[in-house]
């Protein structure tokens, strides 16, 4: 075989994580269609739980505590759809099997998965943020301003979305009914994470609950801190707020790759990973 | 192209590894055996026909084969690197087609198709784009190249799927039920294309189907599979010759009825258009003299007797009913 695969496994990685990243792009955007649903769902959903929560009329305060961890459940949310949705499509049509026909280790696919799964939540993210950012601003007066410093727990933020999304790609691998578990685990996390209301005024024990079992809790609050109160980055890790947010995301990865590379091997060993 | 030639035999002492090596392979899912302790060698470029009813374990050996269902035990080589612990080596020897499955993405285009299936095995886009239009090219797909293959005919689409198997030039090729759903056109183009894959390009190539009409017309070699276990393995050629001599044909005037009333139930007979034919299970000369005494005394007149070579598909029938020896030479 005319082959390149020689060159070394790094390069071959890497290349394999532009080729994987590059058709989930491309598939997302061949689905241009329910893409533009779920776009369009996802931005005035926001909108409304808001006029909800302030009877009635938007209440800025709230926004500008809420709209970035609203951001963060919508990589979460668009990421592991797409994660799940994927897997399984893939599963059904065969192009699952076909991918693991690589010299490539599956982790590497899998990674690959993950990062275009987590391109496709950001971007859509983007996209959102664009949208509200026109209203916040423009219409509601909210000030917003960017620091640098957000950039460490939107970070830490983004690992513990990945080791979300690896877990129920995990799942999906192995567990028939993931659709309906994916839906309702993902709605929880949007009640709890702060995408609606500040985690701040929850009762304690729905604070700390949230903080723990929520994935994007505690690093959309560390982000907040930042943002919304002007909190310097030392402040947040002195606090405890980003520390644990570290151990989170580090325990969400963690276990979020062992179990896709666990389903990976049954998979293999049990013969579903086909049509 | 020796491929008729080769004998299933292992290939041991000899100087090249077998394109495919298999020993002793099993697959069991809790307490069913999907396949029981199968051995074969697979030489380079030979075409190997793995025949079987449904759940025989033809697609378990073929995913086995390929590294996408892990064995219970056992042991798959491809030329010379195992699966299991080789995989990186061993996975860039294959291209294949697998039954059941789309095998590409619908959603993008066959040109984009070739080209991530080729980046997947580690080529560059400069090393994929020359093999890939000759691929297109040949399959007659050139000019809708940049269509998302959803919008193709189920004939196109299996040719993208054979285009996306093999742009990266593999050695072997495994092709589970590639015609499974074509049209007679787009399984001519398929069965065209095996061929060529042979004779022209020497690919080794592992082949399941139920139709044993393209089996015996592709396959130097065929295995037959029953519950897990290959109950035949021999050149397709001597498999027919084997049985060829234990068959008769004798075509008289009349219907079955006819026959019967004279011969008894005891053969088996075939009607139509005012003709029988009796077919006996040996060619036993005394079976066949008695037959036509009969026949004689029944005033039934005789058409035609004949030695009759038989379909691969009448081996097939009378191997799974246990009617002929295996012949197994592994």
């Amino acid at each position: 075989m005319a082959t390149t695969a020689d060159a070394p496994m790094y390069r071959l990685g890497l290349r394999m994580l532009g080729n994987e990243t590059a058709k989930g792009l491309r598939v997302m955007w061949a689905h241009k269609a329910p893409l533009a649903l779920g776009l369009a769902y996802v931005a005035m959903l926001y909108w409304v739980i808001q006029l909800f929560i302030g009877g009635g009329r938007l209440v800025g305060e709230v926004l500008a505590m809420t709209f970035v961890a609203f951001l963060g459940y919508v990589v979460l949310y668009i990421a592991s759809l797409r994660m799940v949705s994927g897997v399984l499509e893939e599963m059904y049509t065969g192009t699952l099997e076909q991918s693991l026909l690589s010299p490539l280790r599956p982790w590497v696919a899998s990674t690959g998965r993950l990062a275009a799964a987590l391109v496709e939540g950001l971007v859509i993210a983007a996209i959102v943020a664009g949208f509200n950012l026109v209203i916040l601003l423009a219409v509601q007066g909210v000030e917003l301003s960017f620091r640098w410093s957000a950039v460490v727990p939107l970070a830490v933020t983004l690992v513990d979305i990945a080791g979300f999304v690896l877990l129920f790609g995990g799942m999906a691998l192995v567990v028939n009914s993931v659709g309906a578990i994916i839906h309702v685990v993902q709605n929880v996390i949007m009640m709890l994470n702060g995408a609606f209301i500040p985690v701040f005024v929850f009762p304690d024990w729905l604070e700390l609950a949230a903080k723990i079992v929520v994935p994007t809790t505690l690093g959309l609050d560390a982000t907040r801190q930042i943002l919304v109160a002007g909190a310097p980055l030392d402040n947040v890790w002195s606090s405890g707020t980003l520390p644990w947010a570290v151990v989170h995301a580090a325990v969400q990865l963690v276990v979020g790759w062992a179990a896709y590379q666990a389903a990976i091997r049954r998979g293999l060993r049990e013969g579903r990973l086909g049509a | 192209m020796p491929e008729l030639l080769l004998k299933p035999h292992t290939t041991a002492g000899t100087a090249a590894p077998p394109a495919i090596e298999l020993r002793h392979l099993t697959k069991k899912y809790g307490h069913l055996t999907a396949v029981q302790d199968v051995s074969l060698d697979v030489p380079a470029g030979q075409v190997l026909g793995l025949l079987g009813p449904n759940g025989a374990g033809k697609t378990t050996i073929i995913k086995m084969m390929a590294g996408l269902i892990t064995p219970t035990a056992g042991t798959v080589r491809l030329r010379g690197y195992d699966i299991s612990k080789q995989r990186s080596r061993a996975v860039q020897q294959i291209g294949a087609v697998l039954e059941g499955s789309r095998n590409v993405y619908w959603s993008l285009s066959a040109w984009q198709n070739l080209l991530y299936f080729g980046r997947l095995k580690g080529l560059r886009a400069a090393e994929i784009r020359p093999r890939a239009e000759r691929l297109l090219r040949d399959l007659d797909l050139w000019d809708r190249r940049n269509q998302q293959v959803g919008g193709f005919s189920r004939g196109m689409q299996q040719k993208v799927a054979v285009a996306a198997a093999l742009v990266t030039d593999p050695p072997i090729v495994l092709l589970d039920e590639p015609t499974i759903g074509l049209d007679v056109e787009a399984a001519r183009t398929v069965r065209h294309w095996v061929r060529r894959l042979t004779r022209e390009e020497g690919k080794t190539v592992v082949l399941t189907t139920h139709q044993l009409a393209m089996a015996e017309e592709l396959a130097g070699r065929v295995a037959v599979l029953r519950d897990g276990r290959i109950i035949a393995d021999l050149p397709t050629a001597e498999l027919l010759d084997r049985y060829a001599e234990d068959r008769l044909e004798i075509d008289v005037a009349g219907t079955t009825t006819t026959v019967a009333d004279v011969l008894g139930a005891k053969v088996a007979t075939e009607s139509a258009n005012g003709q029988t034919t009796i077919q006996l299970p040996t060619s036993d000369q005394d079976t066949l003299h008695t037959v036509l005494t009969g026949l004689h005394h029944g005033s039934v007149p005789v058409l035609r007797v004949s030695r009759v070579r038989p379909s691969l598909e009448d081996v097939f029938v009378s191997l799974l009913k246990g009617e002929v020896d295996h012949g197994n030479n592994s």
